[in-house]
């Protein structure tokens, strides 16, 4: 019982190795939903996500494995998730493309063809953030939720516990260092 | 290893293979952007000009960012990359399978999915017509007792819908969940703005598609009905170069009970789409909308 939110708790304080075991317990469920709803790309952008995360979150909830007070941990972890989540795609998807497997996956539909070096840009952004991470983490921690996690700045804001005005300065500082970065 | 470390996204590939600024200057320029960002554009200038000498590295850097419109960075990648397909590849988050039955209608293969809804390939199953439709099933989203009628009475007017460059709806009603369902035309095409540039069209033919979609747009308009969406994914053309527009009018079927909660933003986010609507959606304005948002979209959307 309440497994996720002792796993929260230890991670918070700085163990290591409940950040991993966190992690794999949750990813799981977080990686197949996320898996399951963008297969299909196009559609699915990152205001998706954020439902996503919600969704799972009150999955949690209801199961009896988070209480209502882990919300903000769990938001935060779950940004992190996310963003390894689209990495590992976007890796699937350029070794899909140099081993010159042919999209066969690609409907005829409403859905929206991919954009050309979107898959490039987001590997880019992945690795100045790491950078990023060293020189100012709450600045990094803010532009992973926005960019990979898809939070709105209201819910970053509760998330991290700062102001709203805080999050729209942060973010546009991260996104004129990153923008730098990979200039 | 551990999930975390083969993730890759929290440990490791820290190398910042192409990235331009080490990690001592990101800090340093974190720090500088706090004193100038705060200034004007002359006061900007200013700054820049008295920057000290053990700053001139990121000099540029920092005059770049302070005096040149737009970072290159987005708010988030406009469109995920599409995922292979895995063992799960038949689970739809909705937890629905082919075969599954929703009101008259069984599912065929799921087309797509995103956050607000997912659409399936579906077929008649009480031995009405055999057509093939797109099923759309809105997550999230239960009517309103009080509201069905009111669903009914919109879902009415856009199955009158009956044009060219517009996908019908056939049919609309709640599955023994009370979750809506949509039944529609199921289009086989590409977006506007891909198909215009698979086939290098020129300007001419671009325009005439563009004509086509007002055509669409023209024609409902004068039935009082607002399509509230209009972007290259609600407009596709299909194999032999008809526009053909989706989801006219669903925006405003599906608002029902949303638009009673927080108006638009609720939790789920907001579920329309910033860079095609109308100045006066945004502003929120949505009792008083008249029929010029679908222009905005259709002005923004030959820029793309």
């Amino acid at each position: 019982m309440n497994q996720l939110t002792e796993l929260l708790r230890r991670t918070k304080a700085g163990d290591a190795e409940a950040r991993n075991t966190l992690f794999s317990s949750a990813y799981a469920d977080l990686h197949r939903m996320a898996r399951a709803r963008l297969r299909d790309g196009g559609r699915s952008t990152m205001m998706d996500t954020t439902s996503l995360v919600h969704e799972s979150y009150l999955r949690f909830v209801s199961a009896g494995e988070l209480r209502a007070e882990d919300r903000r941990e769990f938001f935060a972890f779950a940004a992190q998730v996310m963003r390894s989540v689209i990495l590992n795609s976007v890796r699937d998807r350029i070794a899909q493309k140099r081993g010159g497997e042919s999209m066969a996956i690609t409907l005829p539909t409403q859905i929206a063809a991919d954009i050309p070096d979107a898959e490039d840009t987001i590997l880019r952004i992945h690795d100045a953030l790491g950078v990023l991470e060293d020189a100012d983490p709450r600045l990094a921690q803010v532009a992973e939720m926005r960019y990979f996690g898809g939070y709105s700045e209201k819910e970053i804001a509760e998330t991290l516990e700062v102001t709203e005005r805080t999050v729209r300065r942060d973010w546009e500082k991260a996104r004129l260092i990153l923008g730098e970065a990979l200039r | 290893m551990t999930a975390l470390e083969e993730s890759g996204a929290v440990a490791g590939d820290r190398g910042g293979r192409r990235t331009r600024l080490t990690s001592a200057q990101m800090a340093r320029m974190s720090r500088l952007l706090d004193e100038a960002l705060p200034l004007d554009e002359a006061g900007r200038r200013r700054w820049l000009d008295a920057l000290s000498p053990v700053d001139q590295d990121i000099a540029l850097a920092l005059r770049k960012a302070l005096l040149s419109s737009g970072t290159g960075v987005e708010d988030a990648p406009a469109t995920l990359p599409k995922l292979g397909s895995d063992e799960n590849s038949d689970s739809a988050a909705s937890g629905l399978k082919p075969g599954a039955r929703i009101g008259r209608y069984e599912l065929i293969k799921l087309l797509g999915a995103g956050g607000k809804a997912e659409v399936w390939l579906a077929r008649r199953a009480d031995g009405g017509f055999k057509r093939e439709v797109a099923l759309k099933l809105p997550m999230l989203t239960r009517l309103r007792k009080d509201l069905e009628q009111r669903f009914a009475r919109e879902r009415d007017i856009l199955a009158g819908l009956e044009h060219p460059n517009i996908a019908r709806l056939y049919d609309a009603g709640t599955d023994a969940n009370g979750l809506p369902y949509l039944s529609m035309e199921y289009v086989v095409g590409q977006p506007i703005t891909d198909c215009s540039d698979a086939h290098r069209l020129g300007i001419r033919e671009r325009l005439q598609l563009v004509l086509q979609v007002l055509d669409g747009v023209r024609y409902a308009h004068e039935r009082q009905v607002v399509h509230r969406d209009l972007k290259p994914s609600t407009i596709l053309v299909t194999e032999s170069g008809q526009a053909r527009l989706l989801d006219f009018g669903i925006a405003k079927l599906l608002q029902t009970e949303e638009a009673d909660r927080t108006q638009l933003t609720s939790v789920y986010g907001r579920a329309l789409t910033p860079d095609y609507a109308s100045p006066e959606f945004l502003r929120g304005r949505l009792d008083r909308q008249r029929n010029g948002s679908d222009h905005a979209a259709t002005h923004a959307s030959p820029k793309y």
